[in-house]
């Protein structure tokens, strides 16, 4: 297969499956990538979800992109973002234009209430096989926890989060030298 | 003509939102003001059903505006438009990394991000089990347990660590048991 075509498949697959934005993307992003594709390595999935957590955009779009990108280039950042969107686009314009009050009943509300406590699951299920990637000594033992404690407690932007653990990251294997 | 004047202002929100989901928000709110494309409380429901859909909530809240304003073509354009400004600076950004791969910096940038990520998806998974295990309160303490939904949450862990299923049974499971217990 077209190899475009076929990360356009994949992503579709993802963003169709996608319940929540950003976050609730991880546990199916990685199924698809990493378990049956094996395209990427966790470590790469988390450094391209932190990049899009930074920049301009949607952030399960750039993820997306960076990850397409890093399998075939400019028509991979392509191929994947339009297959991201490509549900999003279909399922809105057919809800926006035929369905609109179906969905605004209790039984639909009901349901969802079920679907966020199955990706509640999938999230914890997920973050501790990512908690063994990025948690690997003392130090990033301490960015994990300084950073959970300034996003739930004082509520600091994921921007500024993920901007000063890289300059942490930065002084502390600096300044630590080969010790670290 | 409404089709350009879609594309550049969902273009400008692509430029300036930074932060995913929701931060489109007040960007949409700035357009109720601005245009007559759509009105606030049309938002409202448009939130709604955005956050009970498949994908992300940024392009289905610019597909559902941008239909309101100019209907099937409106809908595509602004959701393109949207995405445009981050997927050309992820090309360039993907660029740069594949130069730099095994520079130092770049290493010792990404040994401070990844333990950063854990935190924002466990606070992610923080919030979510906030809104869907604990009774709405004022402050946390005082909020109630809400036993089924805990059992319910409990439940699907086990099945999840046991069994290697797809995200997407487990999803199908959390929605037919929506349909029949009332969380």
């Amino acid at each position: 297969m077209n190899k475009s075509i076929e990360i356009f498949i994949s992503f579709a697959r993802i963003g169709s499956l996608t319940f929540g934005g950003g976050y609730a993307m991880i546990p199916i992003l990685r199924k698809e990538v990493i378990d049956i594709k094996g395209w990427i390595t966790e470590e790469q999935m988390m450094d391209a979800y932190a990049i899009a957590q930074v920049s301009p955009g949607i952030i399960a779009v750039n993820t997306s992109a960076l990850i397409g990108f890093q399998l075939h280039g400019k028509k991979g950042a392509l191929s994947a973002a339009l297959g991201q969107v490509f549900p999003s686009i279909l399922i809105i314009t057919l809800i926006a234009a035929f369905l609109q009050q179906a969905f605004l009943i209790p039984i639909v509300t009901q349901i969802f209430a079920g679907i966020r406590i199955a990706v509640a699951a999938l999230i914890i299920n997920t973050a501790t096989t990512l908690f063994k990637k990025g948690i690997i000594d003392i130090f990033s033992g301490m960015i994990f926890a300084l950073a959970f404690v300034a996003i739930v407690i004082f509520a600091v932007s994921p921007v500024y989060i993920v901007i000063l653990s890289a300059i942490f990251g930065v002084l502390i294997k600096t300044l630590g030298g080969k010790k670290v | 003509m409404i089709y350009w004047s879609l594309f550049w202002e969902f273009l400008k929100i692509g430029f300036v939102a930074i932060g995913g989901g929701l931060a489109t928000l007040p960007f949409l709110y700035n357009l109720t003001v601005k245009t007559n494309w759509f009105t606030a409380p049309m938002l409202v429901d448009m939130i709604a059903i955005s956050e009970s859909t498949p994908g992300p909530i940024g392009i289905n809240m610019a597909t559902y505006a941008g239909f309101s304003a100019g209907s099937y073509f409106g809908g595509i354009i602004a959701s393109l438009a949207l995405i445009l400004p981050g997927v050309i600076l992820m090309m360039i950004i993907g660029g740069a990394i594949q130069k730099f791969k095994n520079s130092p910096l770049l290493l010792k940038i990404f040994y401070g991000i990844r333990p950063a990520v854990a935190a924002l998806i466990a606070y992610a998974a923080w919030e979510i089990i906030k809104v869907t295990m604990l009774t709405q309160s004022t402050d946390l303490w005082n909020a109630q347990l809400k036993y089924p939904a805990i059992g319910f949450f409990l439940l699907l862990l086990v099945v999840l660590k046991r069994f290697k299923i797809h995200p997407i049974l487990i999803i199908g499971f959390g929605a037919i048991t929506g349909a029949i217990i009332q969380f």
